[in-house]
């Protein structure tokens, strides 16, 4: 079974990026949030998000979206079992993006060694304290140098390109027939 | 219809041969900045005129309202330095068009329409040097035979022009003269208004390999389909306006001040605050003057003071992201070439991924990207041989990362600070399979 994993902070786009690429109409468990997360969106994930992508081949890849908040931290175990790879989603609005960056890395980082990473970093138009450049720089702190784009979560060609970079990231040898 | 007392006092224009738009422009011009001072009416009824020689037929108008004589003043926007008309009531102002030299070229006007005896209030010519006064700019020859772009309101502002860039610099350094001290300090909050303004970032496009030719071009007298042909095929990106806008780019993000480029077609505005270039012309012109070699330095500089641009005529859809546009420049520039400044028998250093989503992605560049970042350095013969790709798909791929500072190259024994590849493991032929499946899933193949 084969899976790929969105993660990121509240708000990222987690769940709208699943819909973006999805064949089938994704299953979301969101529920009107009634903690803190309220004063960044009306509903949040709660437990995850689910879509499909169907190959002509007839296999499916899974596409997972963790739950937002840290307090749902057991089911990221569960979910990360199993991918190919993981898509993090960071929200540039967000108080401190490098912080949420950092802490998603060090969660999965086992299984980011073991597979690979795409990152997308949404509502860059919104807020233009930091650029993609920004980003690398902390990325190069800890030794790392994955595909990280600027992307609107609504935009399938954006989603796409995530996951056509972390398939590269994987196999750069790969080619499409 | 009598004039009101008000409209004898005004400055009766007529707007001789432009289109609608710019006719609103200038409308609003007068009524904005020049608080109703001047009016534009038909031209039966005017004693000035203004002509744009962007438009079709702007020559033959000047020359048959001087020989009417109908008009008492002329004034002439224009960005083309040689073969102006030397005329008593004839008056040129240069591009870009700012809003002082259009206030003393209206007073001016204004007077001689009056019958007071004035000198022109400035010299026509003035950044007309005697070597490029001997040869017509030959990029505005050739932009003509493009699709005409679509008529420029320019933004006004106030400037302190430089004069043309040095013919015998290489690469030419973009030197311009900042604003006095008192209006040194960049408004950053207008800057940033714009920039809230502006409208959803664009979606990138991704092409095949035979989407090359059409959305790319080719280079004339070179067959960059033909193997041993890509090997040599270089460019100097210092003689193409991609040059040039480099090291405005350059200047601009340096200086973190605002600049106005301008090289015989539609002026470009650097915001450097928000990364951000203004330009009032589509990706058809952008690719036809990219092709344009530029064998004189007519390239003006102007810095601008954001606190005088009219934000009213900065519409946001003009707006682009400043590495957005430059790759896209670099790619047009390259059309499969790559930079003369790249070995090709030396290894290159990809710093960072480039931010796909927002670039036009030529044929392979994710793979390409991929495969340096995850295998190190290579030289371009090396990536296109691993991959198994044409080398021009490379060389495209570098002169654009080359362009935004992405490649480095590197004598192969001083590679020593490669970043630690994200990936560590290779993957099995049996997951190869399935990433190659989702690839051809996503690309519709």
């Amino acid at each position: 079974m084969y899976k790929i994993i969105f993660t990121g902070p509240v708000g990222a786009g987690k769940t709208t990026a699943i819909a973006a690429i999805s064949d089938t109409p994704p299953i979301k468990t969101d529920v009107a949030a009634s903690d803190m997360t309220k004063t960044r969106k009306k509903t949040t994930t709660v437990a995850l998000d689910y879509g499909v992508m169907a190959l002509e081949s007839g296999e499916k890849i899974h596409l997972y979206g963790t739950p937002g908040q840290e307090r749902f931290n057991f089911m990221w175990d569960i979910l990360r079992s199993g991918g190919i790879g993981l898509i993090l989603l960071l929200d540039s609005t967000r108080p401190d993006p490098f912080k949420d960056m950092c802490f998603f890395l060090e969660r999965f980082r086992s299984f980011i060694e073991e597979t690979g990473i795409a990152i997308g970093v949404t509502q860059m138009d919104l807020d233009s304290r930091f650029c993609i450049d920004d980003y690398y720089r902390q990325l190069k702190k800890l030794n790392l140098n994955p595909p990280i784009f600027s992307v609107d979560a609504r935009v399938k060609q954006d989603v796409s390109l995530l996951i056509q970079s972390l398939m590269y990231s994987l196999e750069p040898s790969l080619k499409t027939e | 219809m009598r004039p009101t007392k008000q409209q004898k006092t005004q400055l009766q224009i007529a707007l001789l041969g432009m289109d609608e738009r710019s006719c609103k422009i200038m409308t609003m011009f007068f009524k904005g900045p020049c608080e109703g001072h001047a009016v534009v009416v038909k031209e039966d009824n005017a004693t000035v005129a203004i002509i744009d020689t962007r438009f079709e037929h702007a020559r033959e108008l000047l020359e048959q309202s001087i020989t009417q004589g109908k008009m008492r003043a002329i004034i002439v926007l224009s960005s083309q330095l040689v073969d102006r008309i030397n005329h008593d009531n004839v008056i040129y102002l240069d591009k870009p068009i700012t809003a002082e030299p259009m206030f003393e070229a209206l007073d001016w006007a204004k007077d001689i329409s009056e019958g007071k005896q004035r000198g022109k209030p400035f010299q026509t010519h003035r950044f007309l040097t005697p070597a490029s006064a001997a040869t017509p700019p030959p990029v505005q020859a050739a932009v003509k035979s493009f699709p005409a772009p679509a008529p420029a309101p320019l933004p006004v502002v106030t400037h302190n022009q430089e004069p043309p860039l040095e013919n015998n610099a290489k690469p030419p350094e973009l030197t311009t003269e900042k604003p006095p001290t008192a209006q040194q300090t960049p408004t950053v909050t207008k800057e940033t208004t714009a920039a809230n303004t502006a409208t959803d970032a664009p979606v990138s496009i991704q092409m095949h390999e035979s989407d090359f030719a059409e959305i790319i071009g080719t280079v004339l007298n070179i067959d960059l389909t033909d193997p041993a042909k890509q090997r040599t095929a270089t460019y100097d990106p210092d003689k193409y306006y991609q040059g040039y806008v480099q090291r405005a780019f350059s200047k601009a993000t340096n200086e973190k001040h605002a600049f106005q480029l301008t090289l015989g077609w539609n002026p470009l505005i650097i915001l450097p605050q928000n990364k951000q270039i203004w330009w009032d012309a589509d990706d058809k012109l952008l690719k036809a003057v990219s092709d344009i070699e530029i064998n004189i330095n007519t390239a003006v500089a102007t810095s601008l003071n954001l606190s005088d641009l009219n934000e009213s005529l900065m519409v946001p859809e003009k707006k682009q992201d400043m590495d957005a546009f430059l790759w896209k420049l670099a790619l047009w520039s390259s059309r499969g070439r790559y930079p003369q400044a790249i070995d090709i028998e030396s290894p290159i250093q990809l710093k960072r991924w480039p931010n796909f989503t927002r670039y036009i992605i030529t044929p392979h560049a994710l793979r390409i990207s991929a495969l340096l970042i995850k295998e190190g350095p290579d030289t371009m013969i090396g990536i296109a041989n691993t991959l198994n790709i044409e080398l021009r798909y490379v060389s495209i791929f570098v002169s654009a990362t080359h362009a935004l500072g992405l490649i480095r190259q590197i004598p192969s024994p001083k590679i020593d600070e490669i970043l630690m590849p994200v990936s560590r493991k290779k993957s099995n032929p049996r997951k190869n399979g399935i990433l190659n499946k989702i690839l051809n899933k996503l690309l519709g193949r």
